[in-house]
C-alpha cells in the first residue's frame, strides 16, 4: 500500500494519464451497452424447462402472449370496426406473430343443411347482423369470455410476439396501432407486456437513482469534509469505477436487467467509502502538522488496510454472485466486485495522485476531530466496559430469533410483483384478470397421437376441470376445436368416435381457414398439441400450488391415454427461477462468509481475529432474513443480492479491528485498545455508515416494488452493521482476542 | 457530366430494351391456351420449418366449359383422411363448393367464401391456384421492372398491383415472366408492404405438341412461417373427356 502512494505521490501524472487512458478505452463500451430484461435474462440458457420452451415455440410459434382489453361498446357497427382496424393494424407492427380478436375470428355454423365457413365479421357491417354475430359467440367456447368480455364492454386482442423483440419498442408500437383506431381506454397486460413495462421503468429509472445517490454521498462527504475538494475527489474515483464497470459490461456484451440496474448505485454508495477513509485521515494528518506528501503516505499506510481488507471482501462478496445460476445476477456479481476493486485502486491511486498535485487546502479542519460524534464514539466505548457478556448474549438471542423468523421467507419472481399497486402495468394487469379470467398463460404440451378420440376426450376433461379452479380463466386446445366442428357437422357437441374421423374432421379445419390457425394447436402430423390455460396473474408461491394441482390433473386425465404431458410457459420458467434463486442464495452466502472471513484471517494472520471480524456480518444477515421472513418481505431477483451486497457494503469491521489490533501491539491494554479504536474509527465508520446509506436510499426513487424493498431492507443492513460493528465486535474483540503479539499489522499491507 | 452522360446513355438503352411493356407481358401470359379438361394426380408435401415432412396424395379432375369451371379433388393417402373429397363448381361469381367426409358418409354444402382459404390445407391458397395461369391483365397496373437472365433464358420482371376497386388478396406481387414461352417462374406476394409468400414453379412441361405449358412441380413458401408446400402433378392427361358425371355426389361418396 505504501509503496502504492509513493508511487502516485512521486509520479502523480503518470497515475491521472494512465486512469484517464484507461476510462476511455473501458468508456468507449458504454455505448454498447444493451438492456435486457426478458425472463431469459433470468434462466441459465441449459435449463431443462427452458430448453422445452424453445422447443414448444418452435414448434407452436410463440408461447408468450400480451393481452389488450380495448375498453368502450364492442357490440355496435363501429366497436367492430374500429376493433377491425386496430386488429389490422397491431397484426403489422414488427414482433408480432399472430394476433386473435373477434375482427379475425372465423365462423362455422350450419344453415339450413349448409355448412357455412366464413369470417366472423362480414367485410360489410350493417346493424342488423350485430345481434347474430353476438349471439354467435357468446355461445362459442372458444371466444365468449375470451375475445369479448360477457357484458360486452371490453373487446380483447391476443397478440403472439417474439420473444427475442424488444419489448419496450413492441409495447410502445402495439400501443400506438391500437390507439390509432380505438379511441376508447386500453389496457395491455401479459409476461412480454410487463417485460416491457420494466424495461421501460429501468431506463427511466437508472439516471435518477444515479443522480440521487450521487447527490446523497456528496451531502454526506460535504457534512464530513466541509470541502469541495473532499466531496469532488471520492466522487471522482467511483465515478471512474462506474465508467470502466460499466464499460467493461458494454465490452463483454452484459445486459442490463432489473437487478443489474442497481449497479451504478451500487458501486457509487461502496467506492465512495474508500476514498472517504484515505481523504479523513490525510487531513488529520495535514492538521497534525505532516506537510502533504508525507500525509498522503501515511494516510494510505495507516487506513489503507482497512480499505484494502473492506474492498477485498466487498470484492468476494459480490463476486460470489457469480456462483449464481441467473445470469443477470451473476453479470451484476461480476461488474459490482470489479467496479468497487476500482474504486479501491481510484482511492489507493489516483486519489493520492490528485492530491499531490492540488495546493494544500486554505482552511484546515481535521475530520477527526473531537466534535459530538467523536464524544459519543467514546461515550461508547466507556459503557461497553463490564458489559461485554450482556452483549454478546443480546446478540445470540438476536441470532436465534432471525434464524427462526427467516425459515418463514416466501420466494417471489413473478413479474407483476414489480410494479407498484396502482402503477398503470398493475391496473391493467389486474383488469384484465378481472374481465377475461386472465393475463398470463400456462402451456401444457400433449405428446402422443392426437388424432385418438380418447385422448381429446381426456384432453376436453381436464380443460373442464381446470376451468373449475378460480385462478384459471379458460383453457383452449384442438379438443375444443374438433368439438366444435363436430358439432357443426353433427348438430350436437361431442367427439368424432374413430381415428379416421378426426383426422377428417381436422382436415376440414385446415381447409376452412388459415392452416397457421391449426398450427398454434397442434402439430401438423398430428404428434403433439398445446393446451393454453388462462390463468390470473398470481404470487409465486400460488401459482407454483396451481401448477402443482393442475399437473396432478394432467397425470390423472390427460397422461393415461397420452405419451407425455409437460407443462411449460414463462411463468413455469420463472417458478423454476425462483427454486434458482432459494438455492444460489446459501451457497453464494456460504461462500461469502467464508472468503470474508479467510481474507480477514489472513491479512490479520490470525483465524480467531478473522472468526470474529465477521460476527456483525453474519448478525446483519441473519437480520435481514429474519425481517423478511418476520414482516413478510419475499426473497426475490431484487432481494436475493442483499446479502452479498451486506458483505460489500458492511465491512467496517476492519476499521475498527486493525486499529484494535495496533493499539494491543503498542501495549494497551484491551479494554483502552477497544475505547480508542472507537474514538480513532468509530467516526469514519459512522459517516461511511451515512454515505453507504444515504446512497442507496436512492433506489427508493425506483419504479420497482422489489427495489423499493430492496433500498429499505439496505437502509437497514447499513445500520445494523453499524451498530454491530460498534458494539458486538468490541465486545466479541475483549472477549475472545486479548492478545496480539504479531508485527505492525498495517505494514503487512 | 461525364456520369450524366453515361446515365442519360443508360436510360435510353434501357428504354430500349425494355420495348414491352408490363401491360403486354401480362396479356401474352394471360393469352396462352389453357386445356379443356384436366385429370392427374397430385402430390403434396408439407414441409415445416423444422424440415418435418407430410405428404398427401390427390387425384384431380377439372372442366372448362363457357364460363363453367369444374373441378372435383379426392384424397388418396394419408389413409385417414383417403376418400375425402371436394367438389367446386363455379359458374361466373357463383361457386358452389360440397365436401364429403367418409367418415361422417355425407355429402355437405359449404357456404361462405373459401378464396382466401387454404388449398387442401397447403400453403397455397383456393385464389393462388385459381389464378396460377389466369392473372387478369386488366385489373391490375402492370409495370415491367427489369429484364433478368436465368440459365440462358429471358426473364421480364413484371410487378402487378391490383387497381383500385379490385378486390385481392395480395397489395402487390412481382412476377417474373419467361420471356420464350410466356410462363411465370416465380411468383412474390407481397401483403401489407411486406413479403408473405413466394411461388416458384420449378418444373414446366409441354404438352400437345407444345400448345401447353403445365407447371408440374411448384413450390409455395411462407415467408414469415417458414412452412412450405411442394405439389408436383403426375400422370397428366390433358384434353380428354371427362363426362359430367364425375362431379357429381354420386362420384364423390364412391
Amino acid at each position: 500500500m505504501e509503496a502504492l502512494s509513493r508511487f502516485a505521490t512521486r509520479h502523480p501524472w503518470s497515475v491521472i494519464l494512465l486512469f484517464l487512458a484507461i476510462t476511455l478505452a473501458l468508456g468507449s463500451g458504454l455505448s454498447r451497452l444493451r438492456f435486457d430484461n426478458s425472463p431469459e435474462s433470468f434462466v441459465p440458457p441449459d435449463l431443462p424447462a427452458k430448453r422445452l420452451l424453445d422447443e414448444v415455440r418452435d414448434t407452436f410459434g410463440s408461447a408468450d402472449m400480451a393481452i389488450a382489453a380495448l375498453k368502450g361498446e364492442v357490440w355496435s357497427v363501429e366497436g367492430l370496426e374500429a376493433l377491425r382496424a386496430a386488429t389490422e393494424a397491431v397484426a403489422g407492427v414488427d414482433g408480432v406473430l399472430r394476433v386473435t380478436s373477434l375482427a379475425n375470428a372465423q365462423r362455422m355454423e350450419e344453415a339450413d343443411g349448409d355448412l357455412v365457413i366464413e369470417d366472423l365479421l362480414p367485410e360489410e357491417l350493417t346493424p342488423a347482423e350485430i345481434p347474430g354475430i353476438r349471439d354467435y359467440v357468446e355461445h362459442h367456447p372458444l371466444y365468449a369470455g375470451r375475445l369479448v368480455s360477457p357484458d360486452g364492454r371490453y373487446a380483447a386482442v391476443i397478440l403472439e410476439v417474439d420473444p427475442g423483440q424488444d419489448m419496450k419498442r413492441l409495447n410502445r408500437e402495439i400501443l400506438n396501432a391500437l390507439k390509432a383506431h380505438w379511441k376508447g381506454p386500453i389496457y395491455l397486460s401479459g409476461t412480454p407486456a410487463l417485460s416491457g413495462y420494466i424495461l421501460d421503468t429501468m431506463q427511466r429509472d437508472l439516471p435518477v437513482q444515479m443522480a440521487v445517490a450521487a447527490l446523497i454521498i456528496a451531502l454526506v462527504l460535504y457534512l464530513n469534509f466541509r470541502s469541495t475538494r473532499g466531496v469532488l475527489l471520492p466522487l471522482l474515483t467511483v465515478t471512474t469505477a462506474l465508467v470502466w464497470s460499466l464499460g467493461l459490461g458494454g465490452w463483454l456484451g452484459f445486459k442490463l436487467g432489473s437487478i443489474s440496474s442497481i449497479l451504478p448505485v451500487v458501486v457509487l454508495a461502496v467506492g465512495s467509502s474508500f476514498t472517504l477513509h484515505i481523504l479523513n485521515r490525510f487531513y488529520h494528518e495535514l492538521a497534525h502538522g505532516e506537510d502533504r506528501p508525507a500525509a498522503i503516505r501515511l494516510a494510505v499506510r495507516e487506513t489503507g488496510l482497512g480499505v484494502l481488507v473492506s474492498a477485498l471482501a466487498a470484492g468476494a462478496g459480490l463476486a460470489a454472485l457469480y456462483t449464481s445460476s441467473i445470469p443477470q445476477i451473476k453479470f451484476f456479481g461480476v461488474l459490482a466486485a470489479f467496479g468497487v476493486l476500482v474504486a479501491f485502486l481510484g482511492a489507493s491511486l489516483l486519489a493520492p495522485a490528485v492530491l499531490a498535485l492540488l495546493r494544500n487546502p486554505r482552511r484546515l479542519l481535521d475530520p477527526e476531530r473531537p466534535d459530538a460524534i467523536s464524544r459519543l464514539m467514546f461515550a461508547l466505548g466507556d459503557w461497553l466496559k463490564g458489559r461485554t457478556r450482556g452483549i454478546l448474549v443480546a446478540a445470540a438471542v438476536f441470532l436465534l430469533l432471525m434464524v427462526f423468523f427467516a425459515t418463514r421467507i416466501q420466494v417471489e419472481t413473478s413479474f407483476l410483483a414489480y410494479f407498484p399497486k396502482s402503477s398503470p402495468p398493475r391496473v391493467a394487469t389486474e383488469l384484465i384478470d378481472r374481465v377475461f379470467g386472465g393475463s398470463d398463460t400456462l402451456t401444457v404440451v400433449v405428446e402422443g397421437n392426437l388424432k385418438d378420440p380418447a385422448l381429446l376426450r381426456a384432453i376436453y376433461r381436464f380443460e373442464e376441470e381446470a376451468k373449475a379452479q378460480p385462478a384459471v380463466g379458460s383453457a383452449v386446445s384442438i379438443a375444443d376445436v374438433i368439438r366444435e366442428i363436430h358439432k357443426t357437422l353433427t348438430g350436437s357437441y361431442g367427439f368424432p368416435d374413430s381415428e379416421e374421423a378426426a383426422a377428417q374432421e381436422l382436415l376440414l379445419y385446415q381447409m376452412s381457414g388459415d392452416p397457421e390457425e391449426l398450427a398454434r394447436f397442434i402439430t401438423e402430423d398430428a404428434s403433439a398439441a398445446q393446451i393454453t390455460v388462462q390463468v390470473r396473474s398470481l404470487p409465486s408461491s400460488q401459482m407454483e400450488a396451481l401448477v402443482h394441482r393442475l399437473k396432478d390433473l394432467a397425470e390423472a386425465t390427460i397422461a393415461p391415454h397420452a405419451d407425455a404431458v409437460k407443462f411449460t410457459g414463462t411463468t413455469v420458467l420463472m417458478l423454476e427461477v425462483m427454486r434458482l434463486i432459494l438455492h444460489d442464495q446459501y451457497v453464494s452466502l456460504i461462500l461469502a462468509l467464508v472468503l470474508v472471513a479467510l481474507f480477514n484471517a489472513l491479512l490479520l494472520v490470525s483465524g480467531r481475529v478473522g472468526a470474529v471480524s465477521v460476527l456483525p456480518l453474519g448478525l446483519t444477515i441473519a437480520g435481514q432474513f429474519g425481517l423478511m421472513g418476520a414482516f413478510g418481505i419475499p426473497l426475490d431477483t431484487a432481494t436475493a443480492l442483499i446479502a452479498a451486497i451486506a458483505i460489500g457494503v458492511g465491512d467496517y469491521s476492519v476499521h475498527i479491528i486493525v486499529r484494535y489490533l495496533e493499539e494491543l501491539r503498542k501495549g494497551a491494554v484491551p479494554e483502552a485498545a477497544a475505547r480508542t479504536s472507537l474514538y480513532v474509527s468509530g467516526r469514519a465508520v459512522f459517516f461511511t455508515a451515512l454515505a453507504i446509506g444515504g446512497g442507496f436510499m436512492a433506489l427508493l426513487f425506483s419504479g420497482f416494488a422489489p427495489i423499493q424493498t430492496f433500498a429499505k431492507l439496505m437502509g437497514f443492513t447499513v445500520g445494523a452493521t453499524a451498530l454491530f460493528a460498534l458494539t458486538v465486535l468490541p465486545a466479541a474483540l475483549l472477549t475472545w482476542v486479548r492478545r496480539y503479539r504479531n508485527k505492525e499489522v498495517v505494514e503487512r499491507a | 457530366m461525364r456520369k450524366g452522360i453515361i446515365g442519360l446513355a443508360a436510360l435510353l438503352f434501357l428504354g430500349v430494351a425494355l420495348a414491352i411493356t408490363g401491360d403486354e407481358v401480362m396479356q401474352k401470359v394471360e393469352a396462352r391456351p389453357s386445356p379443356k379438361t384436366l385429370h392427374g394426380r397430385m402430390v403434396m408435401t408439407l414441409v415445416n420449418k423444422q424440415g418435418k415432412k407430410l405428404t398427401r396424395e390427390l387425384e384431380l379432375w377439372s372442366k372448362e366449359e363457357g364460363d363453367v369451371k369444374k373441378m372435383l379433388i379426392k384424397f388418396l393417402a394419408p389413409a385417414d383422411v383417403k376418400g375425402t373429397a371436394f367438389l367446386s363448381i363455379q359458374k361466373g361469381d357463383k361457386q358452389e363448393m360440397k365436401l364429403y367426409l367418409p367418415a361422417l358418409k355425407r355429402v355437405r354444402r359449404i357456404a361462405g367464401s373459401q378464396k382466401k382459404g387454404s388449398f387442401m390445407g397447403s400453403d397455397f391458397s383456393y385464389d393462388d391456384i385459381a389464378k396460377l395461369g389466369s392473372l387478369k391483365a386488366k385489373d391490375f397496373t402492370n409495370t415491367l421492372k427489369k429484364e433478368e437472365t436465368e440459365g440462358g433464358v429471358k426473364l421480364y420482371v413484371v410487378e402487378a398491383v391490383p387497381k383500385p376497386g379490385v378486390e385481392h388478396t395480395y397489395d402487390r406481387q412481382v412476377i417474373w415472366v419467361r420471356a420464350d414461352i410466356y410462363v411465370p417462374v416465380r411468383i412474390e406476394f407481397y401483403k401489407k408492404g411486406k413479403l408473405y409468400k413466394v411461388m416458384t414453379l420449378e418444373k414446366i412441361e409441354s404438352f400437345a405438341g407444345g400448345k401447353y405449358q403445365i407447371p408440374t412441380r411448384l413450390t409455395m413458401e411462407n415467408v414469415r412461417t417458414r412452412h412450405k408446400t411442394v405439389l408436383e402433378q403426375k400422370d397428366l392427361k390433358l384434353d380428354q373427356p371427362i363426362p359430367d358425371s364425375v362431379f357429381t355426389e354420386r362420384f364423390m361418396k364412391r
